[in-house]
């Protein structure tokens, strides 16, 4: 099996923690009736975890490219004699 | 439902951390399943959920008075005054306490939901960013359609003697629900009424 290049992790574990550092301020904002609630959910969780999905799917997208262009050329058709 | 939802995030947390401290389990194709459900499918239902959630609480009476310039319209709720139009509204259960910002100032039209929300969107923008005016006052003049949402067909309503007079003026616009019940926040009298206190826990 082919390994994965490594900068293909390395921006998984960003995403990931962007995604997961975007729950974690969601979380208590769930337990919270207040403006101020609301405005950390939209704006700080919102945007984190969107960026993280975000930078997923590109680098998703990205390695897909790559996996492509690095394929091995496909064999000549053999001519009929 | 909350219940649920902090299900939801909390999984996807422990998969994201997974993902963050062991990488190497998405060289599988097992492994980039739980990734792409760990960072794609669980973060937009925790966020779609998150949201739901939030616009949900926002139209509690908790939520409103939060920002301290709307704590004297929430005083307004607790007026020992028959006359007084919120208070009575409030005091009698004729809407929800919990709600009581919220079913009054909210239209009753296919959209007003979303334009309340829009319209506490900018609310929240004045609040932290901008400055509060000194007067707080509505968009739009009060529209009897909200009024009538729940009076209309109503036994009270129908059957009170000044509506029945007056029906077609009301029909044609000539009379509103606010040229004679105009009592409502009263918010600069507000220090002159006397205040009814609900009993604990109510």
């Amino acid at each position: 099996m082919r390994l994965l290049p490594r900068s293909f992790e390395n921006r998984l574990r960003v995403s990931a923690g962007l995604i997961v550092t975007g729950l974690l301020i969601a979380l208590p904002t769930l337990f919270w009736t207040h403006a101020m609630s609301f405005m950390l959910f939209i704006t700080v969780s919102g945007a984190l975890t969107g960026l993280g999905v975000l930078v997923y799917l590109v680098s998703l997208l990205r390695h897909l490219v790559v996996a492509e262009h690095q394929a091995p050329p496909a064999e000549p058709p053999t001519t009929p004699v | 439902m909350t219940a649920l939802l902090v299900a939801l995030i909390v999984l996807t947390i422990v998969l994201g951390l997974t993902i963050v401290f062991r990488p190497r389990v998405t060289r599988h194709l097992g492994g980039r399943a739980v990734a792409f459900l760990a960072m794609f499918v669980l973060p937009v239902l925790a966020l779609a959920g998150g949201a739901a959630n939030h616009m949900e609480r926002s139209k509690t009476t908790a939520f409103c008075i939060s920002c301290h310039e709307m704590q004297p319209y929430f005083d307004s709720l607790h007026v020992d005054e028959s006359r007084h139009l919120p208070a009575v509204h409030y005091q009698n259960r004729t809407i929800p306490r919990e709600k009581a910002c919220f079913t009054c100032h909210t239209q009753y039209t296919m959209f007003g939901d979303i334009k309340a929300k829009m319209n506490g969107l900018k609310h929240l923008w004045v609040h932290y960013m901008g400055t509060i005016p000194d007067k707080i006052e509505l968009y739009e003049p009060y529209n009897d359609r909200e009024c009538l949402h729940c009076h209309q067909g109503a036994r009270p309503f129908d059957e009170h003697p000044q509506h029945i007079a007056s029906r077609e003026k009301l029909a044609d616009g000539r009379l509103r629900c606010f040229s004679c019940h105009f009592n409502t926040h009263s918010i600069g009298s507000l220090h002159r009424l006397k205040r009814w206190t609900p009993p604990e826990g109510k």
